[in-house]
């Protein structure tokens, strides 16, 4: 089971994983040769480390595409709906869609970016999500 | 076609033309969202169930596979709506045109899944920004005629989300 540890001053958390299968891994390396160390536990706790970090941090970019078929204002109605934009947000974006060719819409986390994403796409705009300048 | 909107619905009075236009549209629609994306035709697919959002994200066949389920399942939450919309539609009258009522609770559903057809219907007759572009009727006759069906079915569909745009844009009980 791993344990999220707030207020880390490695950062906002951390996660650790002391026993693993009830046995205090950490203990059991010095008793072993070198050779024999179980050396898998730092590189899992490392990604997990990463995942947990990736899913909390706000840097995957909704991006509207332009098409030619969806009406302006359907565009606009679908912004102000999915995203909460307030109708002068909805057409600055719906403008940027129609004259750039894309719009970043959102710079979200990837939970809440895939879920716009889905939500869009549901309204029959052309969506992509993407990772974002670190 | 005529179009009434009161504080909470509209009312569509369709011509026969219009009446079959919409049906075929929404029978269409209701049919192919019952259908598993993956069975789906390939133009279905393409506008409605696209991965490429799924690649960009970096997700996993099955990851996509399941978004792609999520997102059928959204689709399906209208079918409802479409049927009760067919049921008013095929209703025998004595009178003509033929009347349609939509309620603000299920404007969005009709609205969504008649945008859907106009995407499918473009896909299918390959219409782009050219084709939408045409303004004049000396332009849209030099394209072969099921292409022009087509950009007319486009059209009028439009009709329809403008007017329940505008039904749901306008706040709740507000007058006509």
């Amino acid at each position: 089971m791993y344990r999220i540890i707030f207020g880390s001053r490695t950062g906002l958390f951390t996660i650790s994983k002391p026993f693993q299968g009830g046995i205090n891994s950490a203990k059991l390396n010095r008793h072993r040769p070198k050779s024999m160390a179980i050396e898998t536990l730092p590189d899992t706790l490392e990604e997990t480390k990463e995942k947990v970090e990736n899913a909390f941090e706000k840097n995957w970019n909704v991006i509207v595409w332009n098409d030619p078929i969806n009406l302006m204002n359907y565009v606009v109605f679908v912004f102000m709906k999915v995203l909460a934009f307030p109708k002068e947000k909805a057409t600055k974006h719906m403008l940027e869609v129609h004259h750039d060719g894309k719009s970043c819409v959102a710079t979200e986390t990837r939970e809440k970016a895939e879920l716009y994403h889905q939500q869009l796409q549901g309204y029959g705009l052309t969506v992509t999500i993407e990772p974002g300048e670190e | 076609m005529i179009v009434h909107r009161n504080q909470d619905a509209v009312e569509f009075r369709f011509s026969l033309l219009e009446k079959m236009v919409l049906e075929r549209a929404l029978t269409t629609v209701a049919k192919n969202y019952k259908i598993n994306p993956a069975e789906l035709d390939e133009h279905a697919a393409a506008v409605w169930y696209s991965p490429a959002g799924c690649r960009s994200a970096q997700m996993s066949a099955e990851e996509t596979s399941d978004w792609l389920k999520q997102l059928q399942s959204l689709r399906m939450g209208r079918v409802a709506v479409l049927e009760e919309c067919l049921r008013q539609l095929n209703e025998k009258r004595e009178e003509s045109p033929i009347k349609m009522e939509i309620g603000r609770e299920q404007a969005d559903s009709l609205m969504t899944a008649i945008n859907d057809h106009r995407l499918l219907v473009a896909a299918h007759h390959n219409i782009g920004e050219a084709e939408m572009n045409m303004r004049t009727l000396a332009s849209i006759s030099t394209l072969p005629p099921s292409q022009q069906t087509a950009l007319f079915e486009i059209e009028f569909l439009a009709y329809l989300i403008d007017e329940l745009v505008q039904l749901l844009s306008e706040p709740a009980g507000s007058p006509d």
